[in-house]
Formats: structure tokens, C-alpha cells, sequence
């Protein structure tokens, strides 16, 4: 699929905000790499196959802008984490009110298509995973809560301090997992073009809402610019 | 007041996937928390550097909601942010995006004895209710430990979430909740945003995804019914 050459969702109203407040619209301009993790959310065949249970059809148009992410944060020597939803025995129980409030059979399509031994838990086959990259499991929206992953100290062994996320469902796990990363101090940004939700409306609210509270919110060319930025000045 | 509207199109999907359109239909006193988030006069006051107007028209409701949740037993909750020096360093990434002038109003207002720190006066908060402080967006973080043992000391399962803003704080917190397993609802007229639109937005998203929304009337009558039911013992 080609790749379309994206606007961005912020609204101005919300740029002004920022720049009022920030002094600037965007005040991350330079990743470095060594420092830096690109996460990508939850791009599992349990929301991109067809006919999937938690079918999330604009998933596969950012396939290619996440293809090229991965591909430039790699390239600079980023880290490159691939982020997947699981479900296990554990998780019904310790979540039960989040699936009490599910239909039985709901809840059982969820136990067989996102168990770890399912099609549905593996990564969409079209993204370009390599053996090197990193992965990490989560069973809530959020990889950062309590129990949910071992994202924290992973982060934490590789002295990862700025998170730039891609994937899906933008106003689900990847705003849940943003904000919290954001509130754990991690520098965090969102790009926006490789982010996809079913709802246009909770896309573009999501990240207007990031943006003028959260972190930083740029498309998939300014953050690869940011990557390419660092060490410039100090090369000059 | 905000012009709540839930989409039809959300309300048919949660029942869909739920068989009913609110997960939560009765309400145990002694288990439910009522969560008031930052109604402090740095988020209230004319002036102030982020006065959200709407939090002000909220405080019938809040004191409504506080005053039947004691009396069906329940924990009336006052988050407090602090949000003083310290904050630069163990949050420095939220103040590396603002100016510095910025950062400092916030420091200087939200620091114990600022100018916007207190809870806005016309809030009615009794003895018996707690005080908790926070430090970032969401009550939970960034050791969700502190103030999930809060709660589970005092048997709560059940949280409803009110305060400002709606959709960074008020949502953080509610979103981190639900992800804690405490059944939790946002309460659609007992939240402020800065526009009917982003509180629209947080509340639709937040019924789709994560819990229940409903008004102060409802939850009210809830509450109610569980202390006729205990009158009736």
C-alpha cells in the first residue's frame, strides 16, 4: 500500500495553546537514539485480521508509516519495541471487573483469540519485526501498570528515557500507555500518522488532548527530522 | 454547566457487548469512593493560570454527591495536587516543555500555602473525609501502590470519579483505576473541562472503553436506595 502523505489533526486553537504556554509548538526537536525507544501498540492480527473480533479497519493504512518508523529508529539505533496485547488466566482475575462487564461470550472469544498461543496475539505478518527488536506483553490497556508488563524495568536496563508510540487504538492503549508514561517521566510523543483508531472523532481528540496536556504530538516526517537532529549541532 | 451528550451509536455497542447500558447498577455505600479531583483554586479562581470556568458551576453537584455518599457510608475523597520545587526534578519532562515563566507559576500556585493551592472554599469538606495529595495528572501515579492501599483499607471497590479537568486528570485517574480493577465511573455533571467538546469527548470514550458515565441525579438515587435498603434491616 502506498503511503499517503499525512496532515497533521492538531487544531490550531490547540498549537496556540501550547505555543503560548511552551513558547514553542513542538518542544521535543532531537531524539537521541541511544536514549530513545520507538513503542509500537498492540498491532496484533486480533484487531487487523479480517474478520477479527476487535476488527480495527484504519490499522492497516498505517502499516507502511509504521514500517518506516521502525526502519529509520533502527537505522539511528533506537530501540525498537513491539508492544502486544495478551490475555491469561491471571488476567481474568485480577481484571474482573473490566470483564464482568463483558457479554460470556465475549469474554470467551477474548480467552482464545488473544492467549499467547493464538493467531490473534501475533503481530500483523506485513510489519517489519526483526529478531533483534525488543517485545513486551501487557494485559491492560496501559503497559504501565502495576502488573501489567515488564515495560518499566526493561526501560530501565537500557536507560531509555523518551518514548516516541505508534499503533493502535490511539484513545485506548496508546493514550493509556502515553499518559502514563509521561507521568513516569519518560519524554513522550505520539506520532500521529502511524496511530489509528476506528472512531476519525476519538483519533483526533485523543491527540489534541495529548498534545495540549501530555507530551509532544508530531507526524512520522517530523519525528524521523528529530532522530537525524541529534549530535548535528555538536558535529558543526 | 456542560452539554453532556453519550452517543447513541456508543450506547448500543456497550449494550452489545454488555447486555445492558451501565455496568454499574447499584452502589454499596461502605465500598464506594467518592473521588473529587483538584478543585483547588489554581483550576477554579477568576485569574488563575488555569482556571477552568465550568469547575466553579460543579459544586452544587460535588457537595451533593459528597453528602449522600456519607450518608450511605461511603468515603468522601479531596485530591490535593502538590506541585511544588520538588516537582521540577522527579517531573522535570513536564516542565521541559514550558517556558520557564510557566513553570514557575505552577510551582509558586500549587506549592503547599501558593496562591491557588487550597480547595476551593465553597466545597464542603468534613472531618471525616480524607485529604489526599498527588503529585502528577492521575491519582495513581506514579506508584499506583500509595493510593490503591488507601483504598483497599477501607474495603473500597468502587469508585466515582468528579473534579477537574475532565480529561487530564479527572480521565488519568479514572483510567488508572479501572485498569487497578476498581469498578469506576466518571460522573458526567460532577466533571469540568475547559469545552463541552473535550468533556464530550473524555466521557464518551471513557463509557465505550473503560467504565460507566452517568449524571449526579442517578448516582444519588443510587446511593438512596442502599440506605433505604439498610434502614429497612
Amino acid at each position: 500500500m502506498a503511503e499517503a502523505a499525512s496532515e497533521s489533526v492538531l487544531r490550531a486553537e490547540s498549537i496556540e495553546r501550547v505555543t503560548r504556554r511552551d513558547g514553542v509548538p513542538h518542544s521535543v526537536t532531537e531524539f537521541d537514539p541511544a536514549q530513545t525507544a520507538l513503542a509500537v501498540i498492540d498491532m496484533q492480527n486480533f484487531y487487523m485480521a479480517d474478520g477479527a473480533l476487535a476488527y480495527c479497519a484504519p490499522a492497516l493504512e498505517i502499516v507502511p508509516t509504521v514500517n518506516r518508523l521502525v526502519s529509520e529508529f533502527r537505522r539511528f539505533g533506537a530501540k525498537i519495541i513491539w508492544v502486544r496485547n495478551v490475555t491469561d488466566s491471571e488476567c481474568f482475575r485480577s481484571w474482573n471487573t473490566h470483564y464482568g462487564r463483558m457479554k460470556k461470550e465475549v469474554v470467551d472469544g477474548r480467552k482464545r483469540a488473544l492467549a499467547k498461543d493464538s493467531d490473534g496475539f501475533k503481530l500483523w505478518h506485513e510489519l517489519d519485526a526483526r529478531d533483534g527488536d525488543l517485545r513486551v506483553n501487557k494485559t491492560r490497556y496501559s503497559a504501565f501498570v502495576e502488573g501489567a508488563s515488564n515495560m518499566g524495568n526493561l526501560l530501565e536496563s537500557y536507560g531509555i528515557d523518551t518514548l516516541v508510540f505508534c499503533g493502535i487504538v490511539t484513545n485506548v492503549c496508546v493514550e493509556s500507555t502515553a499518559r502514563d508514561a509521561m507521568m513516569l517521566n519518560y519524554r513522550t510523543l505520539i506520532v500521529e500518522d502511524a496511530c489509528a483508531a476506528n472512531s476519525q472523532s476519538g483519533h483526533v481528540e485523543a491527540l489534541n488532548v495529548f498534545y495540549t496536556n501530555f507530551g509532544d504530538v508530531q507526524t512520522a516526517d517530523q519525528a524521523i527530522a528529530c532522530l537525524g537532529r541529534h549530535g548535528a549541532a555538536a558535529a558543526e | 454547566m456542560h452539554k453532556v451528550h453519550i452517543k447513541p451509536e456508543h450506547i448500543e455497542r456497550v449494550v452489545r457487548r454488555s447486555g445492558r447500558e451501565h455496568s454499574i447498577e447499584s452502589l454499596t455505600g461502605p465500598a464506594t469512593a467518592l473521588v473529587v479531583v483538584d478543585m483547588q483554586l489554581y483550576f477554579m479562581g477568576e485569574g488563575q493560570p488555569s482556571e477552568c470556568p465550568v469547575a466553579r458551576e460543579i459544586v452544587p453537584n460535588v457537595n451533593r454527591l459528597a453528602e449522600a455518599t456519607r450518608r450511605a457510608g461511603g468515603t468522601v475523597i479531596w485530591i490535593q495536587t502538590h506541585s511544588g520545587p520538588a516537582s521540577r526534578d522527579f517531573w522535570s519532562v513536564y516542565y521541559e516543555r514550558m517556558t520557564e515563566a510557566n513553570g514557575q507559576k505552577r510551582v509558586d500556585g500549587m506549592n503547599p500555602g501558593g496562591s491557588g493551592f487550597d480547595i476551593w472554599p465553597d466545597l464542603e469538606v468534613k472531618d471525616q473525609d480524607l485529604i489526599v495529595p498527588k503529585t502528577r495528572y492521575s491519582a495513581f501515579m506514579p506508584d499506583p501502590s500509595v493510593f490503591d492501599n488507601i483504598l483497599k483499607e477501607r474495603g473500597i471497590d468502587t469508585l466515582l470519579i468528579t473534579g477537574v479537568s475532565t480529561c487530564t486528570c479527572c480521565e488519568s485517574t479514572a483510567r488508572d483505576g479501572m485498569m487497578l480493577n476498581y469498578r469506576t465511573m466518571m460522573i458526567t455533571d460532577g466533571c469540568a473541562a475547559p469545552d463541552d467538546e473535550l468533556h464530550n469527548a473524555t466521557m464518551n470514550q471513557f463509557y465505550l472503553q473503560f467504565g460507566d458515565v452517568q449524571s449526579t441525579d442517578e448516582v444519588i438515587a443510587m446511593l438512596n436506595r442502599n440506605v433505604g435498603a439498610a434502614a429497612a434491616e
